[in-house]
């Protein structure tokens, strides 16, 4: 009885930890936020202010160029998934 | 002479043969008495021996039953998640980094509106800075930071126009 009591007891053991890990990392995902109060706020402020608007205004729009890639570059990684999965799709959907 | 042959009496015969009845059955019993014993101590041996040697098995058919049943002394915390749960947690994560993302991409589109800030320089950091901004270089009549600035955005032109050209070569 012990030895399967043991398994038992450490499985359920994990499981708990597993689970309290993977809980605590959904509620420190959904408490990141960007409110006007948080500190990358105040530092691309400072940044502005720093660099004038102009290399301001450039930098932003090389991040929006490079999220453009991004999003792209996953959309596309989503679709070939799916498609991947897919059998009857397979080669009908293709990013070039 | 002959001897006079003498008959015993038929009641001591009768008694005889009572007793000689009474003493085989007696007989009988005690045989009967000790089979029972015997099979009695067989039987309690055999029971004792046998639940010596299964007595490992009906530990472990009592361990999978409270198994079963859930008969173990478990609290709440020891039986908060269980399997099942944690794919639905894998879920709530995968729906967590999609909702970052959306939240990251909010921002992103509000880094145009952000205003300029100073708060978080010193006084005379600003000063030098505000210096710089503001003094024109004589003759040229264009502040110094002014030039830089026009320099970097003209260095990130040509970065700009060397890398359409490589990559689409125009």
């Amino acid at each position: 009885m012990s030895w399967l009591e043991n398994i038992w007891f450490s499985v359920n053991t994990v499981v708990q930890a597993v689970g309290s890990t993977m809980s605590d990392l959904v509620i420190r995902l959904d408490s990141i936020t960007f409110d006007s109060s948080s500190p990358i706020y105040s530092f691309m402020g400072t940044l502005r202010y720093l660099v004038g608007d102009t290399i301001y205004v450039t930098l932003v729009s090389g991040i929006y160029i490079g999220i453009g890639f991004i999003v792209y570059r996953l959309i596309q990684v989503v679709i070939t998934s799916i498609t991947s999965l897919i059998p009857g799709l397979k080669g009908k959907i293709q990013f070039n | 002479m002959p001897e006079e042959t003498t008959f015993p009496d038929i009641s001591d015969i009768l008694n005889a043969l009572r007793n000689l009845i009474a003493g085989l059955l007696e007989a009988i019993r005690n045989l009967l008495n000790n089979i029972w014993q015997w099979l009695q101590s067989f039987w309690n041996a055999l029971a004792n021996a046998l639940s010596t040697a299964f007595a490992p098995l009906i530990a472990l058919v009592q361990a999978i039953v409270d198994t079963i049943t859930g008969e173990l002394d478990l609290t709440s915390k020891f039986t908060q998640y269980n399997i099942p749960t944690l794919f639905i947690l894998i879920l709530n994560i995968v729906l967590a980094c999609i909702r970052l993302m959306i939240r990251v991409l909010i921002f992103a589109g509000e880094l145009i509106s952000i205003p300029a800030n100073s708060g978080l320089l010193n006084s005379n950091t600003v000063a030098v800075i505000n210096y710089i901004k503001n003094t024109n270089i004589p003759y040229v009549n264009v502040s110094f930071y002014t030039i830089v600035t026009s320099v970097v955005v003209f260095m990130f032109a040509i970065r700009t126009i060397k890398i359409i050209r490589r990559s689409f070569r125009v």
